[in-house]
């Protein structure tokens, strides 16, 4: 990196000091984020970073943009009222793996098939770190935890193909230790107009330690891989679990765009016309039939 | 104010042909029968007609929760002067089928009337000599070539009885089916066979309606969704979200079709959750933003109402109250939430409760709803219920002008330039100004425990000053800016205390107890959370006894009542998804009973001095 987005990025620093475990992937995450906010320049007064709840929902703190650091699971809903209500400014959501897909797994498909304009990354650890180790929706089976003393008895998501499922508009994977590759996946998440997913794995080293093995398994795409094409796109989550790049890509209008449309196309409203509509009005003289 | 008690009691029955018309203030009218019928189209048409010939009017519905099939009823009480209840007794019951008489005979007043489809409909005996059977499909299809007509021959026959002139019915027929042929004129025909039906066949020594007085005040008719919507806009809502649900959905759909024009957008979101996530976020970024929900829906944003009170968002959450718990009634209304909505979340978060009392008082309390929302930086839960939401009633028109509207405080930009500004700055009053983003003054917005500049913080001393914050900086709320409204007498013989649409019920109920020599006084706050305590003791102080009327079993208002305001009463309670009448609140004061209710079952208030019938 070229010692002037160095110091760029640094800017992005709250001065607040994480308060994630030694190791933990959540700072690679954030430096790579600060890194891509550095190379889009964004203007902290118009970013807004939203989160729900968890070790990585600590994340707005840490940055000197805008935040909102919401209730578990709703950091979605939340950053469309954002977008929504102000389009101009550049929205990005985070959280873990247990506050998108397990409480706040039924704003998912929505946000996704809305395609609100804002960027959405998963630090997942496959855990709930906050609350010491339990297991989460992208668990393994059999993964033991203080919920699972046999081993979970449950399959783990596959939140890939679940976002291409619901028509996510572009759906990546990238990894915590995987700097380079994760700064590209959250630039282009953040320039593609609409929702954007990142998946970034992030590994607990409290409660789940996969950092050694997870390095070891992550590879990136084939380079022939058709990111435009929903059916390679769906072929590619269901066999490359471990894989990183873009897996799914394709531009479609955004909800905040039709909503603007909708806003030019509409007369402009007056609060005493439409008071007129609800008028009596006796005293005008009455047409009849004859 | 509506005609007295006493007219009610008058020997009745299908008066004899020498007597001389009744000349009433106001005449309550019950169309019954089938959902899907034109039940509900033809009171439409008859209350539209009437407020447009210069009645003021009052309409109360109700209607299974099923969309197909079921009995529905329209009720329109009618009069020369504002009316502010249903009506206690229906005077004219229009019964479009069996199950309409069966169901609705006997509600009729003592010496109301029937007129029923004489195809479908046979009166029990004891009501024959009050009951007209009138051909309703023979005669539509006789002068309007169609059976379906037989709604517009109903409206007719109601006209011709009470004598209001169809002209502006008429007019409104011609312009609602302008486009379809021949349809209008046929209806018309309809419409015109009717009255001429009730004029020329039925028995006139009926009740008739006064004139209508001359108009000298500019009148809407409307609902009480519809008055929360208009009010909501004249506030500066700019964004809206909900998810489906009774009887709040009609607020979605009448600002789905109308915020784009004011730049604003109304959002259907996946379920009540991402509706009052989405409204803080939007709110955070700078625009107005309010729900509506009922119950249920209320139930999943405790969550987030906590976490508004906490991050200091302004919001403005509407439920609209339906009988529960869980489904319950869901076309029926209720005042069971209050509890909810003073406390429902966890930890002690403020928050601002409102009620309105009318569908008038909904436009003026959802305009003070956002002005407390912003200026306190709070959400504000506005307690409305189903009788409100969808009864139509003819009110004053707004003077737009004279409701003021608020903004949030905002920092003056000097803080934000040199890097000090602290979103959550701890100051007298206890509001800090509020960046929005696009401006300098990045911060974090957190539910979080928090310093004031927004980063996480547990210190014993910290928490007990941001709480104290929160709290202390709606005290003006309580002290003197939440509007209470008070009638009668600073010294009466009984006080009414109460709040939401209970308060036609009592005003009438008061003047029912003055022909009866008693002096009431009526106290209704707006804002029930902070209470006003020192303004309603002082009330309560000059009043004999209080008695608090609510539609709940357990007396929550009442309890608050006691417990924060101190004021010794006696709680009237009823719960059988329906509003009180004037005459079930004056007979309690009057008689000291609980009179029974033939709609439902009447049941104690389980606290305090309750009462049972």
């Amino acid at each position: 990196m070229a010692d002037e987005l160095r110091v760029k990025a640094n800017t992005y620093k709250s001065g607040l000091k994480p308060i994630w475990c030694p190791g933990c992937g959540d700072f690679g995450v954030l430096a790579a984020a600060y890194r891509a906010f550095a190379e889009l320049d964004l203007d902290p007064d118009r970013t807004v970073i939203v989160s729900g709840i968890g070790c990585s929902s600590r994340f707005p703190g840490f940055v000197s943009t805008y935040g909102f650091h919401g209730v578990h699971g709703r950091a979605l809903p939340t950053a469309m009222g954002v977008k929504l209500a102000n389009p101009d400014l550049d929205v990005i959501a985070v959280g873990g793996d247990g506050d998108g897909f397990a409480i706040g797994g039924g704003h998912f498909p929505h946000a996704a098939r809305r395609n609100v304009d804002i960027t959405y990354i998963i630090m997942n650890n496959q855990t709930y770190g906050l609350t010491k180790g339990q297991v989460s929706p992208t668990s393994l089976h059999e993964q033991k935890s203080p919920s699972t003393p046999f081993g979970n008895l449950e399959e783990p998501m596959n939140v890939l193909a679940t976002a291409i499922a619901a028509d996510c508009s572009y759906v990546a994977q990238g990894a915590s230790f995987r700097s380079k590759e994760l700064t590209e996946l959250i630039v282009e998440g953040i320039r593609h107009p609409g929702f954007s997913f990142i998946d970034a794995f992030s590994p607990c080293t409290a409660f789940n330690n996969t950092t050694q093995e997870w390095k070891e398994a992550v590879y990136n795409l084939p380079a022939e891989h058709d990111s435009s094409d929903r059916a390679a796109a769906f072929a590619a989550a269901l066999s490359n679990e471990m894989g990183i790049g873009i897996y799914y890509r394709h531009e479609r209008p955004t909800l905040d765009g039709r909503v603007l449309e909708m806003q030019e196309r509409a007369p402009a409203g007056s609060v005493d016309e439409l008071v007129e509509t609800f008028a009596v009005r006796p005293a005008e003289p009455a047409i009849t039939s004859g | 104010m509506g005609r007295g008690f006493a007219a009610r009691l008058r020997p009745g029955g299908w008066l004899p042909a020498h007597h001389d018309n009744l000349i009433r203030d106001d005449i309550t009218v019950r169309l019954a029968g089938e959902s899907g019928e034109g039940v509900i189209s033809s009171g439409d048409i008859l209350t539209t007609g009437a407020a447009r010939t210069g009645y003021w009017a009052l309409t109360f519905r109700t209607y299974p929760a099923e969309i197909r099939g079921g009995p529905c009823m329209y009720q329109v009480r009618m009069g020369t002067a504002p009316v502010r209840t249903q009506g206690d007794a229906v005077d004219l019951l229009v019964c479009f089928n069996q199950e309409a008489f069966d169901l609705h005979h006997h509600e009729l007043a003592a010496d109301g009337h029937i007129v029923c489809d004489a195809e479908s409909v046979k009166v029990s005996p004891q009501y024959e000599s009050r009951a007209s059977e009138v051909p309703l499909a023979a005669i539509a299809q006789e002068a309007g070539g169609n059976r379906r007509g037989k709604n517009m021959v109903s409206v007719g026959l109601v006209c011709g009885l009470l004598g209001i002139d169809t002209v502006r019915i008429e007019e409104m027929i011609l312009k609602r089916y302008a486009h379809k042929g021949d349809v209008g004129e046929s209806n018309i025909k309809s419409l015109r066979a009717g009255f001429e039906h009730a004029r020329d066949e039925l028995p006139a020594n009926g009740h008739k309606l006064g004139p209508a007085r001359s108009l000298d005040e500019d009148r809407l008719l409307v609902s009480g969704n519809q008055a929360i919507c208009l009010g909501a806009l004249h506030a500066g809502l700019g964004y809206y979200a909900g998810y489906p649900i009774t009887p709040a959905s009609d607020i979605l759909e009448w600002l789905a079709a109308r915020l784009p024009r004011f730049g604003g957008v109304a959002i259907q979101t996946e379920d009540e959750i991402a509706a009052l996530a989405s409204v803080l976020g939007a709110s955070f970024a700078g625009r107005k933003a309010m729900t509506a929900t009922s119950g249920p829906g209320l139930s999943l944003m405790a969550e987030l109402v906590g976490l508004a009170g906490m991050a200091e968002i302004p919001a403005v959450i509407v439920d609209a109250q339906r009988s529960g718990p869980s489904t319950g009634m869901p076309t029926k209304t209720e005042q069971s939430d209050l509890n909810h909505a003073l406390f429902g979340g966890h930890g002690e978060s403020p928050r601002v409760v409102m009620a309105p009392t009318s569908v008038s008082d909904c436009f003026d309390v959802i305009v003070e709803a956002f002005n407390a929302a912003e200026k306190y930086q709070v959400p504000v839960i506005v307690l409305s219920d189903q009788s409100l939401s969808h009864r139509l009633e003819t009110v004053a028109r707004p003077a737009l002008g004279s409701f003021d509207v608020d903004e949030r405080a905002q920092p003056n930009g000097q803080a934000e330039a040199n890097g000090s500004y602290n979103r959550y700055e701890i100051r007298a009053g206890g509001v800090s100004p509020m960046a929005v983003p696009g401006n300098p003054g990045a911060y974090v917005s957190t539910g979080i425990e928090h310093d004031e500049a927004g980063n996480p913080h547990y210190e014993p001393e910290l928490h007990t000053a941001m709480m104290s914050k929160r709290f202390r900086k709606l005290q003006p709320l309580a002290d003197h800016e939440g509007r209470v409204t008070i009638t009668g007498p600073e010294q009466a013989d009984v006080g009414i205390l109460g709040w939401g649409s209970t308060e036609g019920a009592a005003l009438e109920a008061a003047e029912i107890c003055l022909d009866r020599g008693l002096k009431v006084s009526t106290c209704y706050p707006r804002v029930l959370a902070p209470l006003p305590t020192e303004r309603i003791r002082a009330w309560a102080d000059g009043m004999g006894r209080v008695i608090v009327p609510e539609l709940n079993v357990t007396g929550q208002f009442a309890r608050i009542a006691r417990a924060d305001a101190r004021v010794e009463c006696e709680s009237v309670c009823k719960a059988t998804g329906l509003p009180f009448t004037a005459a079930q609140i004056a007979d309690f004061i009057t008689e000291g009973t609980v009179p029974a209710d033939d709609s439902g079952v009447w049941l104690p208030g389980m606290t305090g001095e309750a009462r049972v019938g």
